[in-house]
């Protein structure tokens, strides 16, 4: 009977205090098993991706995160415009303009008879330009940015694309351009997919001295009952052809350079304005951390193509399985694939230390020290200068390295080629893990979240 | 203003649950449309090639890129109906349906605010939602008594509550209370958001919001049942949504729960708004007070049922040993929201004895970024991919694969940790509801914790 007046008399907000009595119940209860756990977790020895990750204090660099006093996030944006990104492409034009003249002295040696020290010089060019373009790979945020795509950066243009298309190649389609004889038109590569032009075509056309073609015997290239053949061609044709498809190509990628600095240039574009403008009047980014976020986008080049693609898949550390997967190198004609990942982590250090590593400049190193995460700033600026120093200490060429390397997973230093891997590891780690947590620097949103 | 029917089920005025309704369809109708309009179908039911399932949901699959289209066609037709209350049974039945089939489609899409969503339109199927400011009772006035059943209300009333209370309850840990996190992260870096931001980056302002958070979610629903303080509890649900919602980029569910707080109202509200002079506005027959169900018999053991199953399931990660926001167990389906920062880095190492190699393989290769990105921290989805992965290297004729995942966390600011057992073979594991003993401890360390007003945009 007191049960049912009880019952009867029992209304929905006395439930609701059962709800909220119940809840705070549990938090204590929640409390003290978190305090228990701590006590007890403190006695097991947990392993820290820490332990396997070797610091060498010998690794240093001049820019300690001194100006973590004077951090301003839009000084931030204001170095990596002006001080790295910008000038890179500058200088990046300045490489490819001087590749344009010497392959140009190519094809006149060529045309004149004997052209072997033409070619090299061209070559030289290419290596020259191939190493200021993989420093400022991983800038792919803005104009360079992709277009398409689940997170497009804000002011992108495609332009990296048109200048480097890297692990989008195809050098029978090159060859077939090459024989087809259509490359001087003008507009060319407007109606071309990038993986037939770009420096990497310019590598094939310049290096490979084979005058067979890179096409399967049944395709159409090779098919002689057609009109146009590759067997129609002698070898000297070849040389001819493929220096003046080199010629074309390389005034497109100079074409292309210049638009990607007048997308960035004050009195362009403007990209930059924009850029260093974020969250205070920019037409492109509402807040700072818009822009950071592009640029953390792009950082993550470091992980998916530096770390997993240019070095463990030729090395089949990574979705590799085959008996050998040097063939994957990036530079497979020029064997020049060491000193564009060093270029590459180079640009990274460079982006991360705001200007070159013996220059005092804002970056992200300061960032993180200006709120609170010296061990992290310290930790990332030395496993760089390491992955660098590693990767300058490797001989021979990383092709070579990965033909001889015996397939393993790289749990050691051994061979040298898993040295750099694991010293380039554990940088991404670290950029994966607490850098982007802490700095809260990720991913463009694609959708609504309730961080579930 | 109550009544008793000849079925003995208390009633309340139907016009505060037929705006809930009537609001419920709306962000129904909108949700589906921000999925057509913003290329969402192709990014997350398209584009993916793997789906991570739900236990005993492994029969949900996408359909083709039209056939997504038409399935969310199918959800805005069925929200609309139902904030009309057009064939209000059948609409809410099929939004319901249609719906949750998308929720299941794919774990890393999993957000509370759709859960809630799924929950609620099942509730309604069984509520007569259409008796007052509908279509149905204008073609059907005989439909249209303007009452609804008193469980009707408490129910709703039930459910919101439930997603605040636990809300609150799971922001009562150290890393929250003690430490403000992941608030100090998430709020230092907007010192240049107009008005607020040059607090953002203060301390004060993140422990603060943290206890005021907690406070809040723990005991709004109390505040909001209280008729004196109503009207002032509304006014702070209505802040603390449109604050968040201006913060945090949590799409729709602050309208969401602005718009379910409407539901603690008294149930004549509209009518009182609006005027009973207003021609539909007026209640047919007097109502009087009732008890908390208003129900008897089976109705009841059902409704009891419902309520015990969502009061016990957000309190089962308690069974778990550990911190539910490192082993995420119980994470889902017990409103925890925004309570973690956490990224993580993931790559299986594959052992194929039959070739005696062993390789690394990206999660990149089977999923997409936004997948990838959610699952590194979630065990049971690293373990779903694990036996994906070995699926898909037997199906290229090797035998025996065994898979191991390699992936460091970082949780709350800290430096990343290993969060599953390298040494264990994910292979062999088998997924279920009891703990993972090959997840790691959780770290021991407090937060970091960004404490300098800086990272201004300017001087």
């Amino acid at each position: 009977m007191y049960l049912r007046h009880f019952l009867h008399s029992f209304r929905f907000h006395h439930f609701t205090l059962v709800l909220m009595v119940m809840g705070f119940a549990a938090c204590s209860l929640t409390a003290r098993q978190e305090a228990a756990e701590d006590k007890n977790q403190r006695e097991v020895v947990t392993t820290d991706v820490s332990t396997d990750t070797t610091t060498d204090d010998s690794a240093t660099t001049s820019d300690d995160g001194a100006f973590a006093d004077a951090f301003t996030k839009t000084a931030l944006l204001e170095g990596i415009a002006q001080n790295v990104v910008f000038p890179g492409y500058e200088f990046a034009l300045i490489k490819t303009k001087v590749l344009q003249s010497s392959v140009q002295a190519y094809v006149t040696a060529l045309e004149a008879g004997d052209a072997a020290t033409e070619l090299v010089a061209a070559q030289e060019a290419w290596k020259a330009a191939a190493l200021a373009w993989q420093e400022t790979e991983l800038y792919q945020f803005g104009p360079a940015a992709d277009l398409g795509g689940v997170a497009t950066a804000m002011g992108a243009k495609g332009l990296r694309k048109q200048i480097y298309s890297w692990p989008l190649t195809n050098p029978c389609r090159v060859d077939q351009e090459s024989l087809e004889n259509v490359f001087s038109a003008a507009n060319y590569t407007m109606n071309e997919l990038e993986n037939v032009y770009g420096l990497d075509a310019i590598e094939y056309l310049l290096f490979n001295r084979e005058t067979t073609n890179a096409c399967s015997s049944g395709h159409v290239v090779n098919n002689t009952e057609k009109e146009v053949h590759w067997a129609q061609l002698s070898d000297s044709d070849i040389r001819e052809r493929r220096a003046h498809h080199a010629l074309a190509l390389t005034k497109e990628v100079n074409r292309q350079v210049e638009s990607l600095i007048f997308a960035w240039k004050p009195g362009g574009e403007n990209y930059m304005g924009s850029f260093t403008t974020a969250g205070n009047g920019s037409s492109l980014f509402g807040s700072v951390q818009l822009a950071l976020n592009d640029v953390t986008d792009a950082l993550f080049y470091l992980d998916t193509l530096v770390k997993d693609k240019k070095l463990a898949k030729p090395a089949g550390i990574q979705d590799c399985t085959a008996a050998s997967c040097e063939g994957y190198v990036e530079s497979l004609y020029a064997r020049y694939s060491k000193e564009m990942l060093h270029a590459n982590l180079v640009g990274f250090q460079k982006i991360f230390l705001g200007g070159k590593a013996d220059v005092d400049a804002i970056g992200f190193d300061d960032y993180l020290v200006s709120v609170g995460a010296k061990d992290l700033a310290e930790r990332m600026t030395k496993n760089i200068q390491i992955a660098v120093d590693e990767l300058s200490m490797m001989e021979g060429s990383l092709y070579g390295a990965a033909q001889s390397f015996s397939g393993n997973t790289c749990d050691t230093d051994e061979p040298e080629l898993c040295a750099v891997y694991r010293k380039v590891k554990a940088v991404t780690d670290d950029l994966k893990t607490q850098f982007v947590n802490i700095l809260d620097l990720e991913l463009p949103q694609f959708a609504e979240g309730d961080n579930d | 203003m109550w009544t008793q029917t000849k079925s003995l089920s208390l009633e309340v005025d139907g016009a505060g649950p037929a705006v809930f309704r009537i609001l419920f369809g709306l962000l129904g109708f909108w949700s589906a449309l921000r999925f057509i309009l913003n290329d969402w179908i192709e990014r997350f039911f398209v584009v993916p090639t793997f789906f991570f399932k739900y236990q005993g949901f492994e029969w949900v699959t996408a359909w083709s890129q039209t056939g997504m289209y038409i399935h969310f066609g199918l959800i805005a037709l069925s929200a609309l109906l139902v904030t009309l209350g057009l064939f209000y049974r059948v609409s809410v039945v099929v939004f319901f349906l249609s719906f949750t089939y998308v929720e299941f489609i794919d774990v890393t899409n999993y957000l509370n605010h759709y859960y809630f969503i799924s929950l609620v339109s099942f509730l309604m199927i069984f509520m007569p939602l259409n008796r007052c400011f509908s279509l149905d009772a204008w073609f059907k006035p005989s439909r249209g008594s303007g009452h609804v059943p008193l469980w009707v209300l408490n129910l709703l009333r039930f459910q919101v509550g439930c997603v605040y209370l636990y809300a609150g309850v799971a922001k009562m840990g150290a890393d929250w209370l003690q430490y403000a996190q992941p608030l100090n992260i998430w709020l230092s870096p907007k010192t240049d958001m107009p008005l607020v931001g040059p607090w953002m980056d203060s301390l004060w302002l993140h422990y603060g919001m943290s206890w005021m958070g907690c406070f809040f979610d723990t005991t709004i629903v109390f505040w909001l049942l209280w008729k004196r303080s109503r009207p002032f509890a509304y006014g702070v649900v209505v802040f603390f949504h449109l604050f968040t919602g201006y913060l945090f980029n949590i799409g729709l569910f602050p309208v969401i729960m602005m718009a379910s707080a409407t539901i603690f109202f008294d149930p004549s509200w509209p009518r009182r708004l609006l005027g009973s002079s207003v021609p539909g506005f007026s209640l047919s027959a007097p109502l009087r007070p009732g008890h908390f169900w208003g129900l008897h018999g089976f109705g009841k053991v059902l409704i009891l049922g419902y309520c015990l199953v969502q009061l016990l399931l957000p309190l089962r990660t308690f069974t778990y040993d550990g911190n539910v926001l490192w082993h995420e167990a119980g994470m889902r389906w017990s409103w925890r929201v925004m309570v973690r920062q956490k990224t993580a880095s993931l790559t299986y190492k594959v052992t194929l004895p039959k070739i005696g190699r062993t390789t690394l393989v990206s999660p990149s290769k089977y999923l997409t970024r936004h997948q990838e990105r959610e699952i590194s921290t979630q065990p049971d989805l690293i373990l779903q991919l694990a036996h994906h992965i070995a699926r898909d290297f037997e199906a290229k004729g090797h035998e025996s694969v065994e898979v191991r995942a390699e992936v460091t966390a970082s949780l709350n600011g800290r430096r990343a940790q290993v969060l599953v057992d390298p040494t264990i073979d994910l292979a062999k594991e088998e997924d279920g509801f009891g703990p993972k003993s090959w997840v790691l401890p959780a770290p021991t360390d407090p937060p970091l914790q960004l404490n300098r007003k800086v990272a201004r945009h300017s001087l």
